[in-house]
């Protein structure tokens, strides 16, 4: 996978590369408040948020030949360096993540939840502090996958580097993700469609 | 038409939540009169408003120069490592400052009395390659005066005197003690003579 550097980042890598830090602050510049935003999502305290970001940078700053630039971009490297040093913040704190991705919806048919559930749902019920929430309820890798992909809008690709997974390990992740907050915003699509299901599963 | 929520094999891989929401929303139907508002109303507000939420958020102002700080520190090991070490020996410090000041003043006084013991200033300015010669010589230069005339080793001497004052004493000059002859001779702080040096 290639990928196209912004012309800022490539000349503040390059003087990375010779020894001179003031190539990281137009990094720091471009890159800081995105990556902030992703850790505070994940779930991060603002500490917590702040710390992976100070270790994502000096990370950068003492090793920028480590960023192979036809393997993603600057932004999606520095991503998973952070989130990296969150989850070892949180081990050490004992903080328990969930890593696998088997969440229990395996009974769920994915083409029969989402008939009108989830539209339904969002239209009626959903509010922004609803949704909100729903997704704070999401095991960790679920959260990560919808929030690189249908938040920040970043490529499967990308977030799948981010995240430290094959490609349809996160497209699977992200559709139970969905799946979840589905689910999540309306418990009653659930048992409707586990219903559904057994009365298929009947015939 | 049911659509497929999700497929691994499908190329596109920019599918995004709002094409797996406004999929159903076309289940409902044309029929629904309200179906491009629900659309509008559903995944993108929320979304732009998750967003909206989250870019109000910024890192702490602080933060850049705590990691231009962590770099500086790490970059120079070694003055960190010297920087630690005198914050937690300063009493040590401290103890060599003034053990280096003690005896570098009992050094002078022992180079001072040696001087005025054993040593006569006013012989050792006639000689052009001693110091204090030197001194008086680029004095006198300076002055547009001759560099070996009796004065100017008078104020050489003079010049290593006002450096050792409390244990020198005084340097005097007379042009005509005898009337006859130009002397210069140096004193300690009793009056006594130490050096004296008559011209001819």
């Amino acid at each position: 996978m290639s990928a196209e550097q912004p012309a800022e980042d490539l000349r503040g890598l390059a003087l990375l590369c010779e020894g001179c830090m003031q190539g990281l602050e137009p990094i720091y510049r471009r890159h800081s408040g995105p990556l902030y935003r992703y850790l505070l999502a994940l779930g991060a305290s603002q500490e917590a948020a702040s710390d992976a970001l100070q270790d994502a940078f000096i990370s950068l700053a003492q090793q920028p030949r480590a960023f192979d630039p036809q393997r993603g971009s600057l932004g999606g490297y520095l991503a998973g360096i952070a989130r990296h040093g969150l989850l070892a913040q949180w081990r050490r704190q004992g903080r328990e993540v969930a890593s696998e991705d088997n969440d229990g919806l395996d009974h769920l048919d994915p083409e029969g939840v989402g008939d009108d559930g989830p539209l339904q749902t969002l239209e009626t019920k959903a509010s922004k502090h609803a949704l909100w929430a729903a997704i704070e309820g999401l095991p960790f890798v679920f959260r990560e996958a919808l929030l690189l992909v249908d938040i920040q809008e970043r490529s499967y690709a990308e977030a799948a580097s981010i995240a430290g997974v094959e490609l349809n390990t996160l497209r699977t992740r992200l559709h139970r993700a969905r799946l979840r907050l589905a689910e999540a915003l309306a418990p009653s699509v659930k048992a409707k469609h586990l219903a559904n299901h057994q009365d298929r599963s009947s015939l | 038409m049911k659509k497929p929520l999700h497929s691994h094999t499908d190329a596109a891989a920019s599918e995004s939540a709002s094409a797996f929401i406004n999929a159903h929303a076309s289940t409902i139907g044309p029929l629904d009169p309200q179906a491009p508002e629900i659309k509008l109303r559903t995944w993108s507000s929320l979304r732009q408003a998750l967003v909206d939420d989250l870019e109000a958020q910024a890192p702490p102002p602080w933060l850049w120069w705590r990691i231009r700080l962590h770099l500086l520190l790490t970059n120079n090991r070694s003055l960190a490592a010297l920087q630690a070490w005198c914050h937690s020996h300063a009493w040590l410090r401290r103890l060599v400052g003034s053990t280096a000041l003690c005896t570098l003043g009992l050094l002078w006084i022992a180079f001072s009395a040696h001087m005025m013991t054993s040593v006569r200033p006013i012989e050792l300015t006639q000689l052009l390659n001693h110091p204090i010669a030197w001194s008086a010589t680029s004095l006198h230069a300076r002055a547009g005066k001759p560099s070996t005339t009796p004065s100017s080793s008078a104020l050489g001497a003079e010049s290593l005197a006002i450096l050792g004052v409390p244990f020198f004493g005084s340097i005097q000059s007379l042009d005509d003690l005898s009337a006859t002859r130009q002397a210069q001779w140096i004193t300690n702080h009793n009056g006594q003579i130490l050096a004296l040096r008559l011209h001819d």
